[in-house]
């Protein structure tokens, strides 16, 4: 009997068997063998079903156990993958040259004022940093591009090691509507020969010169200033710092050596 | 404007800079020890 059967319907079943028995009573049960032939086909089915399931239940015991052992195998694949690619990437490294420093490199750069705003060779800087793109990137590039894979010019933000790389006039700030400064060079950096070329940029000393205005300094809020609205702050700070061209190339060349990682 | 020829590739990785004091906290004794 299944299990759906309760206590109670069993024991009058097992009741009807022992009145069979007792008394010549199978005229009346007509209807009931009729219902325990119907049951008994079911029972058969319901056995299949079980069986059949029980077979399911093995096949999805023995998937499981195999996804597991795949995973794991994946799993060590790919551990095995990153320390072989690891030893390659050192080996590249050190074939290139590539070297790493926890605090930016310092260079020195030009911008020019125009229309009321300070200007790079090829953009204009509303602030004081600068994130380098290129037009020839797609997201997810190693930006600024190395080896000559774009340009010329080549991608990123330029400065250059020593203020003797500009001409005359330039490195002392004495060109009007001109900016110098110094700006701190982090990301990627791609050093060549005179300059770098870099991710990103910060400026952290400017000597500016602007009609007859000139502003050196190193204040964060100043140089913010001077970025936004270079017009309006050279009037205000209008003087501020101001020395001879000599002394303004040396400030520069002070802020350049700062926090230099040997 | 013509700075030469590539040398090298340098990571720059900035250090983070905590702004914050680390505050180490004093172990208190426990109810039990106080006790004993």
């Amino acid at each position: 009997m299944i299990r759906v059967v309760s206590e109670q319907s069993a024991e009058v079943w097992e009741r009807l068997g022992t009145y069979r028995e007792r008394y010549p009573i199978d005229h009346l049960l007509e209807q009931v063998d009729s219902l325990e032939r119907s049951i008994q086909r079911r029972e058969g089915r319901h056995h299949a079903i079980r069986r059949r399931l029980d077979d399911l239940e093995r096949q999805v015991a023995a998937a499981a156990a195999e996804l597991d052992a795949v995973g794991k195998e994946i799993a060590g694949s790919r551990t095995a993958g990153a320390l072989l690619i690891e030893d390659i990437l050192d080996r590249v490294r050190q074939e290139n040259d590539e070297r790493w420093s926890p605090t930016p490199f310092r260079g020195f750069r030009v911008w020019r004022i125009e229309s009321g705003a300070i200007w790079g060779n090829q953009m204009c800087w509303p602030e004081p940093r600068l994130e380098s793109r290129c037009l020839r990137s797609v997201p997810g590039d190693d930006i600024p591009h190395s080896l000559l894979r774009c340009g010329p010019p080549a991608c990123g933000v330029y400065a250059v090691k020593d203020l003797e790389f500009f001409p005359a006039g330039v490195a002392g700030c004495e060109m009007r509507n001109m900016a110098i400064g110094v700006v701190t060079l982090a990301g990627k950096v791609v050093e060549h020969e005179l300059g770098y070329r870099a991710q990103r940029a910060s400026v952290v000393a400017l000597a500016i010169h602007s009609g007859r205005r000139r502003v050196v300094t190193d204040r964060a809020s100043e140089i913010e200033a001077l970025f936004r609205a270079p017009v309006d702050a050279i009037t205000r700070l209008e003087n501020k710092g101001v020395s001879s061209p000599d002394e303004a190339r040396a400030f520069l060349e002070r802020s350049q050596k700062e926090d230099t990682w040997t | 404007m013509d700075i030469g020829k590539e040398l090298r590739v340098i990571v720059v990785e900035e250090e983070e800079v905590l702004t914050e004091p680390i505050v180490v906290e004093e172990e208190r004794p426990s109810v039990d020890a106080n006790k004993e």
